[in-house]
């Protein structure tokens, strides 16, 4: 019996400490992993939008140039200049990728996409964050859906360039942006419309 | 145990070798090994869990029940995993990135259940701090002797620099996690070799 009391106190115990002092670092850490997040954010925005930046005066020159606005779709961040930008979010190869996408004024054309997040293969999925890739898909029109293509092949007029031997990653941001833009283009739209 | 400190710490490094000679922890090996640079990370990680862990384990040695020791173990382990998690996130968030999932992982690593479990349950702190040491230093080294090869001829890169010139065709399938495999088993093979002589 003694030795039962003991082994249940000797768990107890360590689970205990062990949660006392996760749960103390946790306090501790969660507010700077957080600022970490939100910074990446803003400078994908900014980027996507095209509004030039340096590292140190993120934060000034997001507060002087993007105004937030809530929608049914999610947040929808404006330049000044009328472009508008979300983040999308699907699943990709081996995990989620999330993204950021600009739209033109006119709610329809891409101005930019900047990749957020990603677990693709390094050296192969991984470069769909690459400036080649994802400058593929600017001016590219949303409202009919985009296609891949492959090297040597003659690109429809609303292709992206595929990566070789990464088929599977460049499909999914295309599935990303297909799916997943549309309820915010279209509540981009309706705010036109409704708004100013 | 009359062994000396200096055997300890090299028996980990050389003749125990995590890796290439006790083959464990594989599941990181073949994980992390693309980037010289994912493979210091993750070998740091290790080191820094495992010499925590192992001098913890020591400590409560006389206290812990036998009964419940591997339950205890792995609350330790996953408290000190969770540190190294938080580190990252916090001064090296592109690393973390690239291996997050990984260290999470750490908590199941063999290696330093097998340290706990074989080494530091039965000897002083000084003696498993070494130990575990040596391990994760020969962990390193393995780590290190893969993602070189496989990064070399996979990328043409040294930690992001290029080395092999423009005219390299990078080995495709050196990135691809079946690279790993066909890497670690050279190694096996050659280390094996050479130490049986």
């Amino acid at each position: 019996m003694r030795e039962k009391i003991l082994m249940v106190a000797v768990l107890f115990t360590v689970s205990l400490l062990s949660a006392l002092i996760l749960a103390v670092a946790n306090t501790v850490t969660e507010p700077r992993i957080s600022i970490e997040r939100a910074s990446k954010l803003r400078m994908s925005i900014l980027t996507a939008l095209g509004i030039p930046f340096d590292p140190e005066t993120v934060g000034k020159v997001y507060s002087a140039e993007i105004s937030l606005m809530p929608t049914k779709a999610g947040p929808v961040y404006f330049s000044r200049d009328g472009a508008a930008s979300f983040e999308v979010r699907g699943p990709g190869f081996w995990g989620p990728i999330s993204a950021v996408i600009a739209l033109e004024p006119d709610a329809a054309t891409i101005r930019r996409i900047v990749i957020l997040e990603q677990n693709e293969t390094p050296g192969l999925g991984a470069r769909i964050t690459e400036e080649w890739f994802t400058s593929g898909f600017a001016r590219k029109k949303i409202d009919t859906p985009l296609g891949l293509f492959s090297k040597g092949n003659p690109p429809g007029e609303n292709d992206i360039e595929a990566i070789t031997s990464a088929t599977l990653s460049s499909r999914a941001i295309v599935a990303l942006i297909n799916t997943e833009a549309v309820p915010y283009r279209d509540a981009i739209r309706r705010l036109r419309h409704g708004g100013k | 145990m009359g062994e000396s400190n200096l055997s300890i710490l090299k028996k980990g490094i050389w003749s125990e070798n995590p890796t290439f000679r006790m083959v464990l922890g594989i599941c990181p090996t073949l994980a992390v090994t693309n980037l010289v640079e994912n493979s210091l990370a993750m070998s740091a990680g290790v080191l820094f869990v495992l010499v925590c862990v192992s001098f913890t384990v020591s400590l409560i040695r006389e206290f812990v029940p036998r009964r419940v020791r591997m339950a205890v173990y792995t609350i330790i382990i996953a408290t000190y995993v969770v540190f190294v998690d938080m580190f990252l996130k916090i001064y090296f968030p592109r690393i973390s990135e690239q291996i997050g999932p990984y260290v999470g992982l750490i908590i199941t690593n063999c290696i330093i259940m097998g340290r706990a479990e074989a080494f530091s349950s039965s000897n002083p702190p000084f003696k498993s701090v070494l130990d575990a040491v040596g391990v994760g230093l020969g962990l390193a080294f393995s780590l290190i002797a893969i993602s070189g090869v496989r990064e070399v001829m996979g990328f043409g890169t040294v930690l992001g620099f290029a080395v092999m010139g423009d005219a390299w065709t990078p080995w495709l399938l050196l990135m691809m996690p079946p690279g790993a495999f066909l890497v670690l088993g050279s190694y096996i093979w050659i280390l094996r070799t050479v130490q049986r002589s």
